[in-house]
């Protein structure tokens, strides 16, 4: 059951001068839905290309599926599904000729499958790409991805340009798949919110490099948020507790705290006085205030030496 | 001639669950999932909506239903089976116990007043008096009641 | 070596317009040119390949277009997709030259000179036009593997570069020179097979090291 489906060991991409991606090692089990999160330019895109062998690692390695990432053979790459921005058919294909050239991809292309996708926002099989709108076109790539019967899916910003119902599909769509064929499936998104219901385990990228990885049930459980007053100095943690972030407005210290052996609310209470709160935290808070946080301590005015351990 | 398949034409193959059981999750609150389901199952027969000896969904059913990971609902029902509320018979699943007298009354205070205790702080920070705590509180329950 | 329908017929598709194009020129212009097609003086059939064959490589092989990297991103290994789109380029060509060499090495252009130009000295002269179908497909089999190899040159990840593409120049130049230079016109036959010989051994090459980085190639669409 605990198949590695995607593993990397120190990856690490540079172009030119830039290094759009350092030292990643990651495991991905079979069954795994991975939000992959980050800022504009953290690297998802390049680690999805790099996994997918569409591009070449500097320094390391990306194996899929039991394959190294710089010569996927055909056993590999045809149990992969993958949608990146810009990586698009003609506009002048029909629906009908991308089933059959998927149907010639993956052995498994479920036809039916793609033919229900596609009725549920009734576009018709025999209308050529152009005619659809940015949105439709992305719904009837994504039916490709889902009917290929893939046993891995890259997807690169899937929901981008959805509208938000196709959205709710899509994310369905992608647990459907991890709960009743074991998919493995890593979502790059700016859109915390939807993902965060489905998936598992959550990968946080910034410039390059592994910010946060965690199991997303686990960080639910080991992440807080504590609410003092601002007037008091800012209280040292007991060594447990890991800080992510602080915010102060309107007259009240907002804090948000890690305790990686779990149970954060009950490790806080300890320390608590009346006045404070404790109370937990959302991802999309979480995210904010870790991407803050760690701006400012890059700008060098917080003098916290505290890291976000990664599991 | 062309093979006509009603299941193909109403895509029936490819619908997802219906609802099952109508479980108030929020999957944005930042609780863990497993926690909620807990928390919601437990309401659920305090309120007489699932009454004793009554089968849960299955694991997959419930997973597939709330689009969420199956280790997370094993993990709710271990938390259950745990709790006392179900009891998990291996190959059959889940099934609603008696309310549990046994427990020491001792511990069982001790546990609804620390649930009193954050009830009060919670509602503190939106500015509530712990005397409209106790009229809702008191209207929630003549509400269960009524729905059993 | 298995051929994949699917992905053939898509590649095939996507160098349907120049294809059509192509064959429409180039069945006019070997059908109804006056005069005798001599491989040594015919600059319009080299500004042909050159123009087809960039075309069609731009359609099929080009990795920084979005359609050509929506393949990559499929579910082909990279060898199968360098098989099939050298295939799909070598159907493609063919298309365009197979009913040229028919219409030459067949009584069809003689009738049609001889109707349309009454040019009685056709039929005398008509044997010296044998060897032009092999010219044009001796060109072809240097300038698409010359063409696809530019291309994966410049996607490699760290030593790519337009050499690819200054090198597919140079051939372009070579081949006009040569064409223009005098000597070659009433060149031996055994100067004539060495430069054939050449182009087979280039073209050969060409494809293998086409295969080899093709292997590395980058798709950045």
């Amino acid at each position: 059951m605990t198949e590695l489906v995607i593993q990397t060991e120190s990856l690490g991409r540079q172009f030119g001068s830039t290094h759009a991606l350092t030292d990643v090692s990651l495991k991905v089990t079979r069954g795994t839905v991975m939000a992959l999160l980050g800022p504009n330019g953290s690297g998802k895109t390049t680690l999805l290309k790099l996994i997918r062998g569409l591009i070449q690692p500097t320094t390391g390695r990306a194996m899929l599926l039991g394959q190294d990432g710089r010569l996927l053979t055909n056993a590999v790459t045809s149990r992969v599904a993958c949608l990146f921005e810009g990586f698009v058919p003609p506009r002048t294909a029909t629906v009908q000729q991308l089933f059959d050239l998927q149907a010639g991809a993956s052995p498994k292309f479920d036809r039916g499958m793609a033919e229900c996708w596609c009725a549920k926002r009734e576009l018709p099989l025999n209308r050529r790409m152009w005619s659809f709108s940015k949105g439709q076109q992305r719904w009837v790539l994504l039916g490709l991805t889902f009917a290929s019967r893939a046993d891995v899916l890259l997807l690169d910003e899937p929901a981008d340009g959805l509208d938000p119902s196709a959205r709710r599909e899509l994310y369905d769509a992608i647990r459907d798949h991890a709960n009743e064929n074991d998919v493995t499936a890593v979502v790059s998104t700016h859109v915390i919110g939807d993902i965060e219901r489905v998936a598992d385990e959550l990968l946080l990228l910034r410039k390059g490099r592994v910010d946060l990885h965690a199991g997303l049930e686990e960080l639910r459980e080991q992440v807080c948020e504590v609410e003092t007053s601002a007037s008091h100095p800012a209280r040292t943690w007991s060594s447990e507790l890991v800080l992510l972030g602080q915010r102060e407005a309107s007259g009240s210290r907002l804090t948000w705290l890690r305790a990686p052996a779990g149970e954060c609310e009950t490790l806080v209470k300890r320390q608590l006085t009346n006045s404070d709160l404790v109370r937990p935290v959302n991802l999309e808070t979480l995210y904010l205030a870790l991407t803050e946080y760690r701006a400012t301590l890059d700008r060098g005015e917080a003098a916290f030496g505290s890291e976000p351990g990664t599991r | 001639m062309p093979s006509f398949r009603l299941d193909r034409l109403l895509c029936v193959n490819y619908n997802s669950y219906n609802t099952i059981m109508h479980l108030q999750l929020n999957p944005h609150s930042g609780e863990p999932i497993y926690r909620q389901i807990v928390e919601a199952i437990k309401f659920q027969i305090a309120s007489g909506r699932l009454a004793e000896g009554e089968q849960l969904p299955s694991v997959r059913a419930m997973a597939g239903d709330l689009k969420i990971n199956m280790r997370t609902v094993v993990k709710a029902y271990d938390e259950l089976s745990h709790a006392g509320v179900v009891v998990l018979q291996h190959g059959k699943g889940a099934f609603v116990t008696a309310p549990q007298r046994s427990r020491a009354m001792g511990a069982r205070r001790k546990e609804i007043v620390e649930l009193a205790k954050r009830l009060l702080a919670e509602a503190a920070s939106m500015g509530a008096s712990s005397d409209e705590v106790v009229e809702i509180v008191r209207s929630v329950a003549n509400n269960m009641e009524q729905g059993k | 070596m298995t051929i994949n329908r699917s992905l053939l017929v898509w590649q095939c598709r996507l160098m349907l317009p120049v294809t059509l194009v192509a064959m429409l020129f180039a069945v006019g212009y070997a059908a109804f040119l006056p005069g005798l097609l001599r491989w040594h003086t015919d600059y319009l059939a080299l500004l042909f390949i050159t123009i087809h064959g960039w075309w069609l490589v731009l359609s099929v092989g080009r990795p920084t277009s979005g359609g050509v990297a929506f393949l990559y991103g499929n579910g082909f290994d990279r060898d199968t997709l360098w098989r099939h789109t050298l295939l799909a380029s070598a159907l493609a060509v063919g298309t365009v030259w197979v009913p040229v060499a028919i219409l030459i090495w067949s009584p069809l252009r003689g009738v049609i000179q001889s109707w349309l130009y009454d040019n009685p000295e056709f039929s005398l002269m008509a044997p010296l036009e044998t060897s032009y179908p092999w010219f044009l497909l001796l060109g072809y089999l240097v300038w698409i593997p010359m063409l696809h190899y530019a291309w994966i040159r410049e996607a490699q990840p760290f030593r790519g570069g337009n050499s690819g593409h200054w090198l597919a120049v140079a051939v372009v130049v070579a081949s006009f020179t040569m064409g223009n230079a005098a000597p070659l016109r009433q060149a031996p036959p055994w100067m004539i097979n060495s430069f054939v010989g050449a182009a087979l051994v280039l073209s050969g090459m060409l494809l293998l090291a086409g295969r080899r980085l093709h292997r590395d190639l980058e798709v950045r669409a």
